[in-house]
């Protein structure tokens, strides 16, 4: 059985940044409150999906957040992108289609679009505070990956 | 030395006292990571929403009972204090 799981900008960060490094996880601004147990623990949970969705906005995000490695760094952040966005499945939901929407106040383009996504899928996993209350409130299948690191490490 | 355990604890202490209906109090982001002297932090926490929406769509309810904050707060790490309380530029 297809198990289908989309990430948030913040989670494909943790996950890129501790593929390439782990000890610098702590280091970058968006990942700084987390370490490698929750890197790891964010890979067993992906372990159980078999589909990662994508959508444009996300990979643009993402890109833009990570695109200033340099050296060797670079080289392997672009191999390893690559890979993983070759290997999920891109969904693509038109902008305007998500302007008039309620959602899109809330939660801004990227988000609202997420929250369209997540109704076709098992699970979010989300970094955000803010999207994962909207996310709940709307009855959404989230992992709040960021009340699980306050629970569990602060 | 405080840990950033502490220190967390100790601002939430605080923020009982400023905010005394808040809830799921929240680490969110370390925004220095090399400062001997301080910790600057980006705390949130839900509030009851002063004007909730009813009746718009019966699944937002729940969610615009409450609104989420979020502060920075620098955190002095010898004294164990608060140095600051600001609102994040772009909240």
């Amino acid at each position: 059985m297809t198990k289908r799981v989309i990430l948030d900008t913040n989670m494909f960060i943790l996950c890129i940044i501790g593929n390439l490094d782990i000890n610098k996880i702590s280091n970058h601004k968006t990942t700084s409150i987390n370490n490698k147990d929750h890197y790891y623990f964010l890979l067993e949970l992906l372990s159980k999906y078999n589909e990662l969705i994508i959508c444009p906005n996300i990979a643009t995000e993402v890109d833009n957040l990570l695109n200033n490695f340099s050296g060797k760094l670079r080289q392997e952040y672009l191999e390893l992108s690559r890979a993983i966005f070759k290997n999920s499945i891109e969904v693509y939901i038109e902008t305007i289609s998500i302007l008039d929407s309620y959602h899109y106040k809330i939660v801004g383009i990227t988000d609202a679009v997420l929250i369209e996504m997540a109704k076709n899928c098992d699970l979010l996993i989300s970094g955000d505070s803010k999207l994962c209350d909207f996310a709940k409130s709307l009855n959404c299948n989230v992992f709040d990956f960021k009340q699980y690191v306050n629970y569990t490490t602060y | 030395m405080v840990s950033i355990k502490q220190a967390l604890n100790s601002v939430k202490q605080e923020f009982d006292i400023f905010f005394p209906n808040q809830t799921d109090f929240r680490l969110e982001e370390i925004d220095t990571f090399d400062s001997d002297v301080k910790y600057d932090l980006t705390v949130s926490f839900l509030l009851p929403e002063v004007n909730p929406i009813v009746g718009f769509s019966s699944g937002i309810n729940s969610f615009r009972k409450y609104v989420r904050l979020y502060k920075k707060v620098s955190f002095d790490k010898s004294e164990g204090k608060i140095i600051s309380i600001k609102n994040p530029i772009n909240d």
